[in-house]
């Protein structure tokens, strides 16, 4: 084994310190490799800048020579263990199953250290053996071993090009001295320096001294953590060291201990539930308290013994109408009383409670009532004519109690019914088109309403509001949870309840709520500005759930309601509703939003996808069993049996949801896993959106997204690949294809389920297994994006803005057109601003200004065109539209002396995944790009992309005469530019668009940067060619004045080397002349691509040579920019969609 | 000299740069307004290189995008569009003479970045001057032959093939067909009612003609044709580049322009500082006033002049 001798492991240091602080892009078999990211669990995210604090944790080892036989002892042996169970702690911490690594061996002679590092990615399928796992390192480090050169390639990119964390496994080689031992046992920060490269988690291995420790960046993990991780590799290692046949994902990696403490924290106290069903409880409390005040209405109220008295009519009536226990009873009501008496009526009954909204579409109360098939389906008389379903079997209330009267039909039935007896059925969102219902039986809500009473502490005292839909299953803590112990159930209509000034009125009368983050977002900033907090004094607890919650509405909550609980809930329909709760603290600040711990009956774990349990720290998928646990969904078994799976002997729901514990327990959601989403607090399954998009008429092919809406809502945005035969019944015209389509989901699909915008595509981009490639959808346009951040969209109002909106509406084919938008933004241009014009002056005989259309939004220039007719509207006041952060820039000088002047538009993400640097021209052609550029970074901006944009040195607003203008410079410049929007930005990845010459000097110097991807607009492929089109440009030009003085003009000169404008130096000519782009910028940019614009055939042809391949390509837009076109030198060029294009690029995947 | 940028106005959505001597304090404020869609760099970098010579002369300048252009936004303000450039003209205004304690600062720009800075001159007490490059301007009888001879000459050139109009290499697309922002000029009614108003307060106009404006401006007399009813008195200058373009491509032509100009405020600068010097050496009226307002008379005699 060639050694290094103790004296010389400082050369090794040295040597490793050299290499330190680049990670390296190696080549291995002739191509590049970087190292993937890893979701390492780090406790603090990395801070741009900041110096490492690296500290050593010793690991316990094992002793290769007990283990290994000579014959297989080799110096690969060794080290290949603990790599393997290193590579599955990795895997098994971030659930991905090939882990890439950095392998490095540090060995040589005496005189000169020599390091080898290679990336070898290691492969974890689900059916690998600890056998498979060790024979893959083991031959890496025979790899590394037969190196005889490094071959480093070094590029000082730092942490950028991952996004997540990397690791890495060092080897050290340290032949007989035991310095190195003490070394690694105490950590020398020496060796730790030496070792440390760039990685956030390091594997130290010492073969000869046996040692084996892990070396960390003690800013971005907490001692705890890798204290859990050493323990888990040590429960990890025996296996590895065995050579056991195991399957790795099978390997257990909790100790006892840490199993008995997850217990601890995700079993909720089991207490078992007494007194009786829900409806027992409530008739307990009838009994008791007869006079007290069950319900209100519209100021007025039922009392407990009168509810209970007509709830036991109906109980009877149901009973005369043989409805088999269990059976459904459908109940279609607005709110009132009714939604009480029914409900308790039907639970008396034994049947089972399914609430549908009279607000859905026909068809889909259609299809709720084929799916559920109720024995009778209770109604009011004014909703009666809207259902469809058989007379006789549908009745309104009021019917049910004038037929049934008299002593004997007012005393409680005591239907006696297991707890297995189906209770209710709630309906949600299904991915197959249609909904699906979640059927619960009598324990599973008698566990929903005694948990929630119990944790909170509901009584006698307490008024709470309904203010869910009858048809959401958490309205059910609403209106029951009250009744068994005494309390009141205050019902509210839906107008009432959107009405901010009537709901915090409203507010000030309960003493607990729940309602969901958007309405209650309203309700805040109305209570805000409007009251006084004292009115809220009464309020002892608020909570919030069914979506995320952000922290500063949590705090705001506190705010407002100061002697009040704070709760966040979790939950689904599928584990009646309470699943964990959090409560909020007061006295510290609220840095995540957890949802907390299980309630009582409840367990919860956080799974890996081979259903280990997973301990804090290490994201998986959650999943609850206990009482709440529901039967299943109504008709559909294999659903049932693919979401609810038994495991260890307990029957678990598999929630879709993504989140992690922390260390003290508490439960924090990351996410989904799959296409469902949450609109304003609302489960919708993109499949039913999809189901119901692919049978609108004139669609061929649709898929619907969730878009962030920078307003942090979401919003549904559905791609339509449309027929193209027009058929006798579809138009031609796409607009009214779409709204046709948009009027037949309003038929099909709740309000909240319709897009809100839609894009219609050509096809649907498949990736390579011909699946629907989600992230290579477009985005929609920003001005629908826009339009939709806003919180609402100021709509026309007076018959002039409403004529204008609708010729907007035809020209630019947007969907909703507010008084704030402005014509160019909206994606106009200058020939539609002509006939925009004109069609105004057709319609209205007012002839508008050019300048007006560019500048003004439309609701000033309905305005100057009702001044003109006369039609001046008296109430127009100033009125300040809510600006969205995508509009606002920040403007600086930045790089050394200051002198480049610089506009970044940030991302409301503290640590955005991209960031863009836009290298713009030199001279008149960036003045002409301007506009396409400036909406290229508010588009980006809108989309949560930071971006950059700058002038050159002696160009635009830099500092520099203009004068001695120098390529070199520029390059220089792009540098700068790029460490500062790494700085600004803090994001993971640097993309780069390029545009004209910008795109000739980034190729130059695109191999120092580390970018994830170039986009170039209309490059200068060759230097001197652009020179002297230079050249020739401004000769015309001068000859085009000499009119303005024959003998002045023809003697004036440009100075020496002046090209339109910029003056080069001698150099810097010669410079240019000797630019043209380079190849290596297709192998150094991880992507690249170009838009090019009816560019002459020579520059094609150089673009031609980069590609096309899977990582570089080009489009071509029909649209003619002019660059060396005389007579639009001073025209801005329009934006026909070239920056939504450079937009798309920049942002699509690979 | 050094530059600083900087963003103001209610939404802090302009965006400007101030150029600035970097060894004194300014003596004077310059606003220079974006002119059309051009950010505020201005055509081939004119307001950039004007301004870093005027802060030789003293004088500190901010350059600002008008909302919509450049790096600015646009205000949310429910206005008209002359409206709000008057309301973003004064926040300039403001943002300069508070930042840097100037009580007097002077307006300009070209073409309509001109006739913004004048019709903001007009309802600003503070401004003392203002720079005019290529505004409006109106056709007299005097303009009308001098046309006719430089139309001769042009075909003249162009038959002897020493001149070509600009012409594209390929027919005009409807986009360049449509040359939407094409300007109108301020009208002469407007202009003569703001200019009067100039003059009541004694505010320096400084116009500058270049032979871009040939269609409409072709020589020095024509200024004061153009208002006639007006007696312009000194107050009133002209610089007249009959060879320069309305936007200038060489560097040379532009710095005729800015020398002219910076020759012009430094007059302005001058000028100011006196009056300021007046005021704070104006006697308090007092019985011995008629002997003091005497020698204050005889500073305002020396002050006469061009």
């Amino acid at each position: 084994m060639p050694r290094i001798r103790g004296a010389a492991w400082g050369a090794t240091a040295r040597t490793l310190l050299a290499y330190g602080s680049a990670q390296m892009f190696l080549n291995v078999n002739g191509g590049t490799q970087a190292t993937a990211a890893l979701e390492l669990p780090f406790d603090h995210y990395p801070t741009p800048g900041q110096q490492r604090r690296l500290k050593s944790h010793v690991l316990p080892s094992y002793d290769p020579l007990n283990d290994a036989t000579p014959s297989t002892a080799s110096e690969a042996e060794w080290p290949a263990v603990p790599s393997a169970a290193f590579a599955v702690l990795l895997a098994r911490y971030t659930a991905q199953p090939t882990i890439s690594l950095q392998f490095s061996r540090a060995r040589g002679s005496l005189h000169h250290a020599v390091t080898v590092t290679r990336a070898h990615s290691v492969d974890l399928g689900r059916a690998a053996t600890v056998g498979d796992v060790v024979g893959q390192t083991r031959s890496i480090f025979v790899a590394l071993e037969d190196a005889s050169e490094p071959e480093l390639t070094a590029s000082a990119s730092g942490r950028d090009s991952a996004a997540g964390g990397t690791a890495a496994v060092i080897c050290v080689d340290s032949g007989e001295s035991a310095e190195l031992a003490r070394a690694v046992e105490s950590g020398s920060p020496a060796l730790l320096e030496a070792a440390g490269t760039d990685a956030d988690l390091l594997l130290l291995v010492a073969p000869r001294e046996a040692k084996i420790a892990l070396i960390y960046d003690a800013h971005l993990f907490e001692q705890r953590t890798i204290e859990r991780l050493a323990r888990h590799f040590a429960a990890l290692l025996p296996h590895f060291a065995a050579g056991s046949r195991a399957l790795v994902w099978e390997l257990p990696l909790l100790a006892e201990p840490e199993l008995r403490w997850l217990e601890s924290v995700c079993d909720g106290p089991m207490r078992p539930a007494t007194g009786g069903l829900a409806h027992e409880l409530f008739e307990q409390q009838a009994a008791q308290h007869p006079e007290a005040i069950a319900v209100r209405f519209l100021g007025q109220h039922l009392s407990y013994g009168e509810l209970n008295r007509r709830a036991n009519r109906l109980a009877h009536f149901l009973a005369q109408q043989a409805i088999a226990p269990g059976r459904p009873v459908v109940v279609c009501v607005e709110p009132g009383f009714e939604i009480v008496i029914a409900l308790l009526g039907i639970l008396k009954a034994g049947a089972a409670y399914v609430p549908l909204d009279p607000s859905y579409p026909a068809a889909r109360m259609r299809a709720i009532l084929d799916d559920t098939k109720p024995g009778l389906v209770i109604t009011q008389r004014h909703l009666k004519a809207a259902l469809d379903f058989a007379e006789n079997r549908l009745l309104s209330l009021e019917d049910v109690e004038t037929e049934l009267a008299g002593e004997d039909a007012e005393q409680n039935p005591g239907t006696v019914m297991p707890p297995e007896q189906t209770a209710y059925i709630y309906y949600t969102s299904g991915t197959t088109g249609t909904p699906k219902g979640v059927a619960g039986n009598q324990r599973n809500l008698l566990h929903y309403v005694k948990s929630a009473e119990r944790r909170y502490g509901l009584s006698r005292g307490d008024t709470m509001p309904a203010i869910a839909r009858f048809s959401f299953s958490i309205s059910m803590f609403e209106l029951l949870s009250p009744l068994v112990v005494g309390g009141t159930s205050l019902i509210l209509e839906r107008a009432h309840i959107l009405d901010p000034a009537r709901m915090s009125r409203t507010l000030g009368e309960v003493t607990v709520f729940h309602a969901g983050p958007s309405l209650l977002k309203g309700l805040i900033a109305y209570i805000r500005r409007h009251r006084d907090y004292s009115a809220f004094a009464g309020v002892r607890h608020a909570s919030s759930g069914g979506d995320m919650v952000p922290a500063e509405l949590l705090e705001a909550l506190q705010e407002i309601f100061a002697n009040a609980e704070v709760f966040v809930i979790y939950g689904c329909s599928e584990i009646a509703c309470m699943g964990a709760t959090y409560p909020v603290p007061r006295d510290e600040r609220i840095a995540k939003t957890y949802v907390g711990r299980p309630f009582e009956n409840v367990i919860l774990r956080v799974l890996d996808a081979a259903n280990n349990a997973l301990p804090p720290g290490v994201v998986g998928e959650i999943v609850f069993a206990g009482d709440g646990i529901t039967l299943g969904y109504l008709n559909r078994p294999e659903l049932t049996a693919e979401k609810f799976v038994t495991l260890g002997g307990r029957r678990f729901y598999r929630t879709g949801d993504r989140g992690r514990l922390s260390d003290d327990g508490w439960l924090e959601i990351l996410g989904r896993s799959d296409f469902q989403t949450k609109i304003r607090g609302m489960r919708v399954e993109l499949g039913e959106v999809e189901h119901a998009l692919r049978r609108a008429p004139g669609v061929r092919d649709a898929v619907t997204v969730a878009r962030d809406a920078p307003d942090q809502e979401k919003m549904l945005v559905a791609y339509v690949v449309l027929e193209r035969e027009n058929s006798d019944d579809s138009p031609a015209d796409p607009e009214t294809r779409l709204a046709a389509i948009r009027r037949h989901l309003v038929e099909q699909l709740p309000e909240y389920m319709i897009p809100a915008r839609y894009v219609e595509l050509d096809a649907l981009p498949l990736n390579h297994n011909l699946k629907v490639d989600r992230r290579a959808l477009p985005e929609p346009s920003d001005a629908d994006l826009r339009a939709a951040s806003r919180a609402s969209v100021r709509v026309p109002e007076t018959a002039t803005a409403r004529t204008l909106a609708a010729i907007w509406h035809k020209l630019l084919r947007v969907e909703q057109v507010g008084l704030d938008d402005n014509f160019f933004e909206l994606g106009g241009h200058s020939l539609l601003a002509v006939r925009f014009s004109l069609e105004v002056e057709e319609a209205l005989g007012v002839r508008l200004e050019g300048m007006d259309i560019l500048r003004e939004p439309l609701s000033v220039l309905a305005a100057i065109c009702e001044a003109e007719l006369g039609l001046q509207n008296p109430a127009s006041t100033a009125h300040t539209s809510a600006r969205s952060p995508a509009d606002l820039a920040e403007i600086f000088h930045f790089g050394s002396g200051n002198s480049l002047y610089g506009v970044f538009r940030g991302s409301a993400l503290k640590r955005p995944a991209q960031a863009v640097l836009i290298c713009g021209p030199v001279g008149q052609e960036q003045v002409r790009a301007r506009f396409v550029l400036s909406r290229l970074g508010r588009q980006l901006a809108a989309a949560g992309v930071p971006s950059l944009s700058f002038d050159y040195f002696g160009c635009g607003d830099s500092l520099g005469d203009g004068s001695n203008a120098d390529p070199n410079r520029w390059q220089t410049d792009i540098r700068e530019a790029y460490d500062e929007l790494r700085r600004r930005s803090n994001a993971t990845r640097i993309a780069a668009v390029g545009v004209r010459l910008g795109a000739l000097l980034l190729s130059q110097i695109a191999s120092d940067l580390a970018l994830a991807k170039v986009v170039l607009w209309d490059p200068i492929c060759d230097g001197a060619r652009y020179r002297a089109e230079l050249g020739e440009l401004q000769r015309a030009y001068l000859r085009s004045l000499v009119h303005l003085g024959f003998w002045r003009r023809s003697r004036a000169r440009a100075r020496e080397n002046e090209l339109l404008g910029v003056r080069y130096s001698d150099a810097g000519v010669r410079k240019l002349k000797g630019l043209s782009i380079s190849p290596l910028l297709a192998e150094r940019a991880a992507e690249l691509r170009w838009l090019t614009t009816r560019a002459r055939a020579p520059d094609t042809a150089a673009l031609g040579r980069l590609g096309p391949n899977s990582r570089c390509r080009g489009e071509a837009l029909d649209f003619d920019c002019g660059w060396r076109d005389l007579s639009c030198l001073e025209d801005v060029i329009p934006d026909v969609s070239i920056s939504s294009t450079l937009a798309r690029m920049v942002r699509e995947g690979p | 000299m050094k530059e600083s940028c900087c963003q103001f106005g209610p939404q802090r959505q302009l965006a400007g740069i101030i150029t600035e001597p970097s060894e004194r304090a300014a003596r004077l404020g310059f606003v220079l307004v974006s002119a059309g869609i051009t950010p505020k760099h201005g055509p081939f970098r004119l307001y950039a290189e004007l301004a870093r010579r005027l802060a030789e002369e003293d004088i500190a300048t901010l350059r600002f995008d008008l909302g919509g252009i450049g790096d600015s936004a646009q205000s949310s303000v429910q206005a008209p569009l002359k409206q709000r450039t008057e309301l973003e003209i004064r926040a300039a205004v403001d943002y300069l003479a508070e930042q840097r304690g100037l009580d007097a600062v002077a307006l300009g720009g070209l073409c309509s970045g001109a006739e913004d800075a004048f019709r903001g001159a007009a309802v600003d007490d503070r401004v003392r001057a203002v720079v005019l490059i290529d505004p409006f301007a109106y056709r007299t009888p005097g303009w009308a032959w001098r046309h006719a001879l430089y139309r001769l000459g042009r075909r003249t050139l162009r038959a002897l093939g020493l001149y070509s109009p600009p012409i594209a290499s390929k027919p005009p697309s409807d986009e360049q067909r449509a040359k939407l922002v094409a300007y109108k000029y301020m009208d002469r009614a407007e202009s003569t009612r703001i200019l009067e108003a100039l003059l009541r307060r004694r505010v320096s106009a400084h116009f500058v003609y270049t032979g871009g404006m040939r269609d409409l401006f072709n020589h020095e007399r024509q200024l004061h044709a153009m208002f006639g009813g007006l007696e312009l008195g000194s107050s009133v200058t002209l610089d007249y580049f009959p060879h320069l373009d309305h936007t200038q491509l060489l560097a040379d032509d532009r710095h005729a322009l800015t020398e002219a100009i910076a020759r012009r405020l430094s007059e302005t600068v001058r000028i100011e500082a006196r009056t300021r010097a007046n005021r704070e050496t104006a006697p308090p009226q007092g019985p011995s006033s008629a002997f003091r307002s005497a020698s204050a008379g005889s500073v305002r005699g020396s002050r006469s002049g061009p």
